[in-house]
């Protein structure tokens, strides 16, 4: 591309001494630089810009049709490779075809796994340690099976496991049935497995007080319903005798976004205080991710959000979850479980009340486990769940994430107290295994328990 | 000669099909926005007009994060403006060139800043510097004005104020570079006319530069509007999520852009997902309306000068 085109003549209309554009002289100007240009090969770069459109066109015509794109391509080879529905004979010929697999060594497990990427994402509280659990079992399968999890909070999960995206979503929230009804005719249910857990801690900015204070969840439900107004109010007085507490104005503090926090604490609210479900006006139920919190708070985004302002502005009250409040050691209130006992949330305390539930666990895996019976059980305390999909249609993805889960369930788990996560009770392990045990492809399981 | 109007031909087409593939675009937004959001959409105007967002009972309202939206943009504006035009002179008319090209970068290098930045500083420094220095004050002067009163004894930092201010700090670098570029492209011949009127140099700049780049001026403030409406990260740090209409800047707020990006990732049921939708259908005409608007007004202003000035 010689001189001369178009796109020259444009070029050089801009005056580069200056850095004028050209507005009312560039007529005359042009026709001047045209004159220069006559010979000008205009076809090539006319050709160019022809063939950089229809690749550019080509691009988002294919990424548009294919969403997933990557996700598709792994079916597709897959399903060619693996016609057979047993799991002994699709090894047998995907291994042929594929070029990584893990026979037994001193580190990893006995099993063979599919060389694969498991795409998944949801909710963001369990985050932190399934990006652990993705490296170590990645680890485990020597290198064979990548997971990739993205945190993109619990309703966008969910909606990637209802189109297909995910092969399996993080929910700090159940799913309910008329949701994936649409699917479940292919798909079967889609099952609810409780992976992890975690509390919600209650933290404060009142000046003059650096101790953990008692609280109650009426209390508490009072506070964010705007019925106790000051610190000094006798229904905390009266819990804390030795505190001075001052007589401000308090500012309750709540997650603007979406959150499972948000969920488990509400929860509890309509378990224990009647003022808040009278609060309600349209009747129960009163919680959710995201509720319609009295107009006089402040709503700050994410549990660092709460957090922040509660230190800087005094007389506040937040929450955060368990989590977030142990990594960042922030000092939590002391709040009283059914049994009577001031509890500020620990690791330990949290997995109590998950063992307190072990027999409605049984029952629904999504029973909410906040307001637990047990002496030693934090009250504000919540399962999150991993959802899949009981009938796989991809037989190699479906029997990597069937192992991935069971991994997580049972290995998996001792990751957990060092990242500030509880541990599953055995009674609540034994139950995932039995759900992951009902994953299948073309009615045969992944698994047998 | 003959080969010239041939790729002037294919050319033009090309301009053609990129130009329609906007508008394109532009419909596509509207009619995915109206599909996506049919499940509440049924419910009509109640949308817009309620001031209640309940998603557990399902009651969706957009009144306050409609408000919100419209004065924290107004406050940008009206903050952002005059700065960005008195950054965007002196950078054109009166800079000496050594300086001209440093001041631009810095300018154009806080276009670059990404917004969670500005919602992060506005968070931990601006919010407690203006709660505890600025607001204070203003509510002491100016207190007679309902805008600057407020009931509570304690000021919240996060505000409708404070997202303003936040808002108007972040469409400065466009404002201010694209009138700029404005007041760039004005010919000498302009200036030059003018001053052999025997105009002052800030008479010239005011009668042949800033009326003559007018239209770049506007296009620019646009832009910026159009920036303040969607911000969403930084907004969402300091207005404090409170859906409110007080009349008072310092309550705390919610804006459309924000209530989306809290909500939209934990949204699990399918009505509130619709009603989220729904919200961004709002955010998009009422950008939209607020634009042609802006368009008509001005196309009249420009009519009415330039009939008195033939007077």
């Amino acid at each position: 591309m010689s001189q001369g085109g178009w796109p020259i003549a444009i070029l050089y209309g801009f005056d580069y001494r200056t850095c004028r554009l050209p507005i009312n002289y560039v007529p005359e100007r042009l026709r001047a630089r045209m004159k220069l240009y006559k010979t000008g090969a205009s076809g090539t770069t006319i050709g160019l810009v022809v063939v950089l459109v229809v690749v550019v066109v080509a691009a988002g015509a294919y990424i548009a049709l294919n969403p997933g794109g990557g996700t598709t391509t792994i079916t597709q080879t897959s399903t060619a490779t693996s016609t057979a529905t047993s799991v002994a004979t699709s090894v047998a010929t995907s291994t042929a075809t594929s070029t990584v697999t893990s026979v037994s060594t001193a580190t990893s497990s006995t099993a063979t796994y599919y060389p694969l990427t498991l795409q998944a994402g949801g909710s963001t509280f369990v985050n932190p340690i399934m990006q652990v659990w993705a490296t170590s079992f990645n680890q485990y399968t020597n290198s064979a099976v990548q997971t990739n999890y993205q945190a993109i909070g619990s309703g966008a999960g969910i909606t990637g496991i209802l189109k297909g995206t995910f092969e399996f979503a993080g929910s700090d929230a159940p799913v309910s049935n008329s949701q994936s009804a649409n699917y479940t005719s292919v798909k079967g249910p889609l099952l609810t497995i409780p992976e992890t857990l975690g509390g919600v801690a209650i933290f404060y900015n009142i000046p003059g007080v650096s101790v953990s204070l008692n609280l109650t969840g009426l209390i508490i439900a009072k506070i964010y319903l705007g019925q106790i107004t000051t610190w000094n109010d006798p229904a905390i007085q009266a819990l804390n005798p030795k505190t001075t507490l001052p007589g401000n104005t308090i500012v309750p503090v709540h997650r603007s976004d979406g959150s499972g926090t948000t969920y488990a604490l509400t929860n509890y609210f309509e378990k224990v205080s009647k003022d808040w479900n009278a609060s309600f006006t349209s009747g129960c139920p009163c919680y959710g991710t995201s509720i319609s919190w009295p107009a006089f708070e402040i709503g700050a985004k994410g549990s660092g959000g709460v957090a922040a302002y509660v230190q800087q502005n005094t007389n506040t009250i937040g929450y955060a979850d368990s989590y977030y409040a142990f990594s960042n050691k922030l000092t939590a209130a002391a709040v009283q479980n059914s049994a009577g006992h001031f509890l500020v949330p620990t690791i330990a305390n949290i997995a109590s009340a998950a063992s307190d539930f072990s027999a409605q666990i049984q029952a629904n895996p999504t029973f909410a486990i906040t307001n637990a019976p047990g002496a030693a059980s934090y009250p504000i305390a919540t399962y999150t769940y991993i959802l899949v999909w009981q009938k796989q249609t991809n037989q190699q993805q479906g029997y990597d994430t069937a192992h991935f889960l069971w991994w997580v369930v049972n290995q998996g788990q001792a990751f957990g107290p060092s990242l500030f996560y509880p541990t599953l009770p055995a009674s609540v392990v034994t139950i995932d295994e039995t759900i992951i045990a009902q994953m299948s492809y073309n009615g045969v399981p992944f698994i047998t328990v | 000669m003959k080969r010239r109007s041939r790729t002037d031909a294919i050319f033009k087409w090309l301009t053609i099909i990129f130009a329609t593939a906007v508008v394109f675009l532009a419909v596509l937004f509207f009619y995915e926005l109206g599909t996506g959001s049919s499940l509440t959409l049924r419910s009509g105007f109640s949308f817009i007009t309620g001031s209640k967002w309940d998603p557990v009972g399902n009651v969706f309202g957009v009144l306050p994060m409609l408000y919100g939206s419209l004065v924290t943009s107004a406050i940008a504006l009206v903050i952002g403006v005059p700065i960005s035009l008195g950054v965007a002179i002196f950078l054109s008319e009166l800079a000496p060139h050594r300086v001209r090209s440093p001041f631009s970068f810095v300018v154009e290098m806080l276009a670059a800043v990404p917004s969670v930045v500005y919602g992060l500083w506005g968070l931990f420094v601006l919010a407690p510097v203006l709660r505890d220095d600025v607001y204070p004050v203003l509510r002491t002067y100016l207190g007679f004005l309902p805008i600057f009163q407020s009931s509570s004894t304690q000021l919240p930092g996060v505000s409708i104020m404070t997202a303003g201010i936040i808002l108007a700090i972040m469409i400065i670098p466009i404002v201010s570079s694209i009138s700029r570029d404005a007041l760039l492209a004005v010919p000498d011949s302009q200036r030059e006319a003018a001053y052999a009127l025997g105009a002052t140099k800030s008479e010239a700049i005011r009668i042949s530069v800033l009326s003559y780049a007018r239209s770049g001026i506007f296009a620019s403030i646009f832009l910026g509007l159009g920036r303040a409406f969607g911000e969403t990260i930084a907004v969402t740090m300091v207005i404090g999520n409170t859906p409110l209409i007080t009349g008072s800047l310092f309550s705390p707020g919610y804006t459309l852009a924000s209530l989306i990006a809290n909500e939209f990732t934990e949204a699990t049921t399918p009505v509130y997902i619709s009603a989220l939708v729904e919200a961004g259908l709002v955010l998009l005409t009422v950008v939209f309306l607020t634009n042609i608007a802006a368009r008509v007004l001005i196309s009249r202003l420009v009519k009415n000068r330039e009939a008195a000035s033939y007077l």
